[in-house]
């Protein structure tokens, strides 16, 4: 009898958090959800092949991301490689229009935001990374109810995640863009058709909106998680020696 | 085949609950407290959802820029800029004034004040309302506060102030801050005064107050000592016909030793009698000296005063003009920085004195007139910021010359209007800045050259001719009506007059003139009465006796202005405001006026009936804004009414369906602010457009509910609007970020209450125009010149969803005659979603080639050709169809031969370019594979190395592999089929006989290749590969076409072809993008 009562209280319990739902459990919820706590936890790498689409122009690529903190994204166009990465040291890029054949290391402003990047969410032990969460409410975004939560990392920049109401998994995620002419002003990041890889739900699609104008869209395919992804794959290559051109006659 | 998650694999358990059903009981629970939840899911996307979909366009222009009420500028980084603008809100650069952008879109539009923290330059206030009461000025909604430099704003309190002149932050303790509430500016009201707040806005006190009609113009801070503040009262107001300056005979300056505990008044050396505005300039290099703009009741005693004891003592030190002239809109004075001897002084110009204050000169030439705010910058006073009626302007020579910022779209139209041209363009006119207009598209976005003047002074209709194209009606402040010819550049002035037994014509500073919408020729124009000419203004026939209230005490605008005349036109009253003929009977005429009677006519003039009584909850002399009638209905009409000169700031907006004789209240759910226009849409009866102080409000029944339509269209004053016809385009004048458009509102007009229940549903669209690469356009002009931006010149896939879309695929495919052509990402959103389908197919897989061009050349798809377009919807496990049309310009020079031939050359070339990359992928694998053979015998690795060579050798006569993608590279057989392929392409017309001889010789070439490499990889290679076989090693291959073309190699590419200038720095812009933190990991990682 007395394990009924307490299964009825804690159902009851449970049920008045319907109505006051705290950031916790939302987070709670979105890993349960998704996969679960330790599945999310456990992840240790990424690898996708995507589309990315700006202003009507597509590119494909390739996107590789290890924990803590290494990624690489590269992107084919017209059989060019254009490279962007960071090893954990070094953030660097290759675009032949801009570096040259050869890898340079990032511009500053640039470089600055690929290694803040971190592999893991920031909701997975987020109190013991010095993030805290906040739920501010709920608001509309795209026509569907969501929780409002602020998530300041630990160095003090401030994301809003909006968990969908029903589902607890985010759809919208708001940052302010941090270097340029348009600095401080809110991005937003659409996510949608989530997909389950090995157990894990992952966003397949995200659309990036600045001012309610679509900035980028990013298809992903082939989506493989804990893959062995060799450091050196991250790492910028050492420079190889180029042979002159040979300067022909161009017509 | 991988088992993915479905929606009903997520645990979905009403609203509010996390955690997944366990027992009945829970379940039973749950049933019963989340029932009003479950019921709620059912219902169709809100408003704000189904609008969501579409965007606004906003066109500028910033050629002329529009009134700016303040400027702030962070002390120590001159490149990080405020903008306040009178009615387009705050604008900030962080680049020294090249680029800017609106960061106060949420809010009412019209700022009185912008102030930075000194102690804390991302904590920026913005006190709303501007202070330069003229008539036309907004009204403000408070004050806000951001602390991350204007990413995120908070209302602060002062909701009722109307107004805030100034705000004042202590220098080194953020939660101090200081506010001047001018207040109402039409009727009494008490939130006004000097407000302090001594924990950071949380909590304000009404620290100095001298009565309902006497507000804070002005307050300024002792740079020494914080306590210390001086504020400026002023006692004024205005009424729909008359100002008065000095009102009540309150005002006064006033100074707090104790931080605004206790004020005193500090008169000694003022003019006696009536003050009026005052303006206060305390020197920040020393607290002592301190300039006083003063308006009193002599004319000799107004002008510049200055105190060197901390205000205790006063003297006149000048009289000049620009001291005196009209206190209520120039009062701000602003002292150098650096010297206290060096005093500025906001005017019909800015002038400037580096002698305290005895002797001025004008600051800059080819500034706009009007000056409200002068920054100087703390570190080098030589570099000053003048805020003007026509935008911001700049010196680094201590005002002698002048640069204007010209990427500041916060133009004030009063109207708008749009012709008939392909595409359109649109006419209006501006307070302070003509009558001026624009293509509404144009290569490379409308630019500021773009905009033509067609009138001078203050500009406000402004239509073009229907018929006769050269004549554009146009006219300036008081009913001053002209006819410019935009061929010749002439215009000729066509007002009426009255003959010599009639009254003088009373014409409102923004007199109504109206173009019939039956008849092209006809045209309205309106004082106290309503005229009508039929010869493009030459003669005018009166057809209305005087339809006004015409009461004497409202015709005084001589008298207007209390201490100092302001006889502008500005206060002309009673006089008709808005004419509207029925498109549906041209009997059937409608005149509102300013002092409050709506007028009908049935018979074209014959005979009027004022039905205003008819108009139920409508306070008397309640101004009629803009009348609406139906384009369905002649008996139909919509009609909003402004009350807010009287101190009502009440939306009213009424229909009758019964020629006036009874209305009903349709603005009452949802819209906000004083109501200034409305349109009923012209296909759909259901959907109407009403047009706010803040911002634009869309019905889709008629009335009876609005939603404000949010996405890029700020709360801004929409003064008029008008539907092209053909373009299905809301066009919106705007009271301060110029012209935005609607460019298609079509969706909105299909929108029925059973559509949404629908789960899918495709809107038909017009066949999509496509349009011919432009050449021209854009050069390199650097940062700092405003580009209003196109249309989009894509198909459009237009589909409503009555829910999200979160798991599981979707996207959409578009097929041609039964192949498919692309995939397109898929909108999501619950509501309306637009997918933009490029007009052009994927780039050609190409070899790679470290050749600038040649990488550039072939980055581009060739456009499609006209016709039908089918489109499959992919969602989920359901396919949803339709189709689009696309169709060639016919306007376009190019025949459907020439459009032909260039499609066809084009194709082959693409395919020659496939052709190339596939030959060059194979050889390329079957080199990789040779080369990793080693240890045979020495024959046979003789062989290999011999075949590895050739094929190298082969590989490298396709396309360059060397080089520096600029001026030291080379090229090969791709390289020059790219640049053909590009040039080719990138023309629609018949290419020329030069190119299509070049054609047939890179023909040649590649026969000549694919022979050599065919020699290779078929013959040589099925040699050496019986070799290694006898040496047990396995076989090497290389990829089918088919394999090659399906893989992701040559990636694909969208949109129409435009300059590869444009491609080149759109991609340099996308790998500029650090796609890692801002975009990029979003997706991938979480």
């Amino acid at each position: 009898m007395w394990k009924k009562l307490s299964f009825l209280f804690v159902t009851l319990l449970s049920i008045s958090a319907l109505h006051g739902q705290t950031a916790d459990e939302i987070i709670k919820s979105y890993f349960e959800n998704t996969g679960g706590y330790e599945k999310w936890k456990a992840m240790t790498s990424q690898q996708a092949t995507v589309t990315t689409s700006m202003q009507g122009m597509e590119f494909s690529g390739t996107v590789y991301s290890k924990a803590p903190n290494k990624m690489k994204i590269e992107v084919d166009v017209m059989g060019t490689k254009m490279i962007q990465a960071y090893d954990g040291e070094t953030a660097w890029w290759l675009f032949p229009m801009q570096t040259g054949p050869d890898p340079q290391p990032m511009p500053a402003e640039m470089a600055e935001s690929m290694t803040e990047q971190e592999f893991e969410l920031p909701f997975v032990d987020y109190a013991k990374k010095g993030n805290t969460v906040e739920l501010m409410g709920k608001e509309e975004v795209e026509g569907t109810e969501t929780f409002k939560m602020k998530v300041t990392k630990k160095n003090g920049k401030v994301q809003y995640y909006f968990f969908d109401t029903e589902y607890f998994v985010p759809i919208m995620i708001q940052a302010p863009i941090e270097n340029g002419p348009a600095k401080g002003q809110n991005a937003e990041t659409y996510l949608s058709d989530y997909q389950e890889v090995d157990g894990l739900m992952l966003p397949f699609f995200t659309e990036v909106k600045v001012g309610g104008q679509t900035a980028q869209k990013i298809t992903m395919k082939d989506v493989k998680i804990n893959q062995e992804l060799d450091d050196k794959l991250f790492a910028m290559p050492k420079k190889e020696a180029t042979a002159p051109a040979s300067g022909k006659d161009k017509n | 085949m991988k088992k993915i998650f479905l929606p009903q694999n997520i645990v979905r358990v009403g609203k509010h609950k996390p955690y997944p059903l366990t027992n009945l009981l829970a379940f039973l629970l749950v049933f019963l407290l989340g029932l009003s939840d479950l019921q709620a899911q059912s219902k169709a996307p809100s408003g704000k959802a189904l609008l969501g979909g579409l965007r606004a366009r906003q066109i500028g222009p910033a050629a002329m820029s529009g009134r700016v009420s303040s400027v702030a500028v962070v002390p120590g980084q001159a490149e990080i800029i405020y903008v306040g603008a009178a009615g387009g809100g705050v604008w900030k650069s962080v680049t020294g004034g090249t680029t800017f952008r609106p960061v106060f879109d949420d809010h009412s539009q019209s700022i009185g004040k912008v102030a930075i923290d000194p102690s804390e330059p991302e904590t920026v206030w913005v006190g709303t309302g501007e202070p330069w009461v003229r008539n036309s000025v907004s009204v403000g909604t408070g004050l806000y506060k951001t602390t991350n430099g204007g990413t995120d704003w908070q209302l602060m309190g002062l909701e009722n102030s109307e107004r805030i002149s100034d705000i004042i932050v202590h220098p080194t303790n953020s939660d101090i801050v200081y506010v001047a509430a001018l207040g109402h500016l039409w009727d009494a009201h008490e939130e006004r005064g000097v407000f302090k707040t001594t924990d950071g806005g949380k909590t304000w006190t009404k620290v100095l107050y001298i009565d309902e009609n006497t507000g804070c113009a002005d307050i300024d801070i002792d740079p020494e000592n914080p306590d210390i503040l001086y504020a400026a009262m002023w006692s004024h107001r205005r009424r729909p016909w008359t100002f008065d300056s000095g009102f009540n005979g309150k005002s006064g300056l006033y100074k707090t030793t104790d931080g605004g505990s206790n004020w005193e008044t500090i008169h000694e050396g003022l003019p006696t009698g009536k003050l009026g505005r005052l303006g206060i300039g305390v020197a920040p290099s020393n607290g002592k000296v301190i300039y006083l703009s003063v308006e009193s009741e002599k004319q000799e005693e107004k002008g510049l005063y200055r105190s060197t004891d901390q205000g205790a003592n006063w003297e006149q030190v000048s009289t000049d003009f620009n001291t005196t002239v009209r206190p209520f809109y120039f009062s701000n004075v602003v002292v150098d920085p650096q010297n206290d001897s060096i005093v500025a002084k906001c005017g019909l110009a800015a002038i400037l004195s580096e002698d305290q204050g005895n002797r001025f000169r004008t600051m800059g030439g080819g500034v706009h007139s009007d000056i409200h705010d002068i920054w100087f910058d703390p570190a080098n006073s030589k570099h000053i910021l003048l805020a003007t009626d026509g935008g911001v302007y700049e010196s680094f020579d201590r005002g002698q010359t002048f640069r204007m910022w010209m990427n500041l779209p916060i133009s004030q139209f009063y109207h708008v209007s749009v012709d008939n041209d392909f595409p359109y363009n649109v006419y209006g006119g501006l307070q302070d800045n003509g009558s001026w207009y624009a293509p509404s598209r144009k290569s490379g976005g409308i630019n500021n050259s773009d905009w033509k003047s067609s009138f001078g002074g203050d500009g406000f209709y402004s239509f073009r001719h229907p018929t006769q194209k050269d004549i554009i009606f146009s006219e300036y402040q008081g009913g001053n009506l002209a006819r410019y010819n935009s061929k010749t550049g002439q215009a000729k002035e066509i007002k009426p007059y009255p003959t010599g037994d009639e009254e003088k014509f009373r014409f409102n500073w923004n007199a109504p003139v109206h173009l019939s919408p039956t008849n092209p020729n006809r045209m309205y124009f309106g004082a106290q009465y309503l005229f009508v000419s039929n010869d493009m203004g030459d003669s005018w026939k009166r057809i209305s006796p005087d339809l006004t209230t015409d009461d004497p005490e409202k015709q005084k605008q001589h008298l207007s202005g209390g201490l100092s005349i302001d006889n502008s036109t500005a206060e002309n009253h009673c006089t008709i405001y808005t004419i509207a003929e029925s498109p549906k009977n041209d009997q059937v005429i409608w005149a509102g006026t300013d002092d409050g009677l709506l007028q009908l006519t049935t018979n074209a003039g014959g005979s009027w009936t004022n039905v205003t009584a008819n108009v139920p909850g409508l306070p008397a002399n309640t101004w009629v804004t803009f009348i609406e009638p139906s384009p369905h209905d002649a008996n139909a009409a919509y009609v909003t009414f402004d009350g807010h000169r009287n101190g009502d700031g009440k939306t009213y907006l009424y229909y009758t369906a019964d020629q006036g004789k009874t209305w009903k209240s349709v603005g009452e759910n949802g819209p906000e602010g004083y109501a200034l226009s409305v349109r009923q849409d012209l296909v759909n009866p259901n959907l109407v457009f009403l047009g706010t102080e803040f911002g634009l409000y869309v019905s889709l029944d008629g009335g009876e509910n609005w939603d404000r339509f949010e996405n890029n269209l700020p709360k801004v004053g929409v003064r008029d609007m008008v539907i092209h016809s053909t373009a299905n385009a809301l066009v919106m004048g705007t009271h301060g970020r110029g012209i935005i458009i609607i460019d298609d509102i079509s969706p909105l007009r299909a929108i029925s209450e059973e559509l949404l229940q629908e789960k899918i549903h495709f809107f038909a669209s017009a066949p999509t125009v496509l349009r011919d690469p432009g050449a021209g356009g854009g050069w390199f002009g650097g940062s700092g010149n405003f580009v209003g931006p196109n249309p989009t010149t894509n198909a459009q896939i237009v589909y409503y969803m009555n829910r999200r879309h979160t798991f599981g695929k979707m996207y959409l495919e578009v097929w041609k005659d039964g192949e498919l052509l692309r995939t397109l990402p898929a909108g999501k959103s619950a509501g309306i979603n637009f997918v933009s389908m490029p007009t052009a197919i994927d780039k050609p897989k190409a070899a790679p080639s470290k050749n600038r061009m040649a990488l550039i050349g072939a980055i581009s798809g060739p456009n499609l050709e006209a016709g039908k377009y089918d489109v499959k919807l992919i969602k989920g496990k359901n396919t949803y169809e339709t189709s689009f049309e696309l169709a060639y310009d016919e306007e376009s020079p190019y025949s459907p031969a020439d459009r032909k031939l260039q499609h066809e050359k084009t194709m082959t070339l693409y395919g020659m370019v496939e052709k190339l990359a596939y030959l060059y992928h194979s050889l390329d694998q079957v080199q990789g594979q040779l080369a990793k053979q080693e240890d045979l015998k020495r024959k046979v690795q003789a062989k290999v190395d011999e075949l590895e060579e050739a094929v190298q050798a082969t590989k490298y006569k396709i396309s360059s592999q060397e080089g520096d993608y600029y001026v030291n590279e080379s090229e090969q057989l791709h390289e020059r089929i790219s640049d053909l392929y590009r040039q080719v392409s990138s023309f629609p017309g018949k290419p020329s006989s030069s190119q299509l001889q070049r054609l047939d010789l890179l023909q040649g070439e590649l026969k000549t290749l694919n022979a050599e490499a065919d020699a290779l990889l078929q013959e040589q290679l099925v040699e050496v590969n019986k070799w290694l076989a006898k040496a047990d090693r396995d076989a090497i291959t290389f990829s089918s076409v088919e394999e090659f073309m399906k893989g992701e190699g040559g990636s694909s590419q969208g949109s129409y072809q435009q300059l590869r200038v444009e491609k080149k720095e759109l991609l340099r812009g996308w790998m500029h993008t650090p796609l890692g933190s801002t975009y990029f990991l979003h997706s991938f990682m979480k």
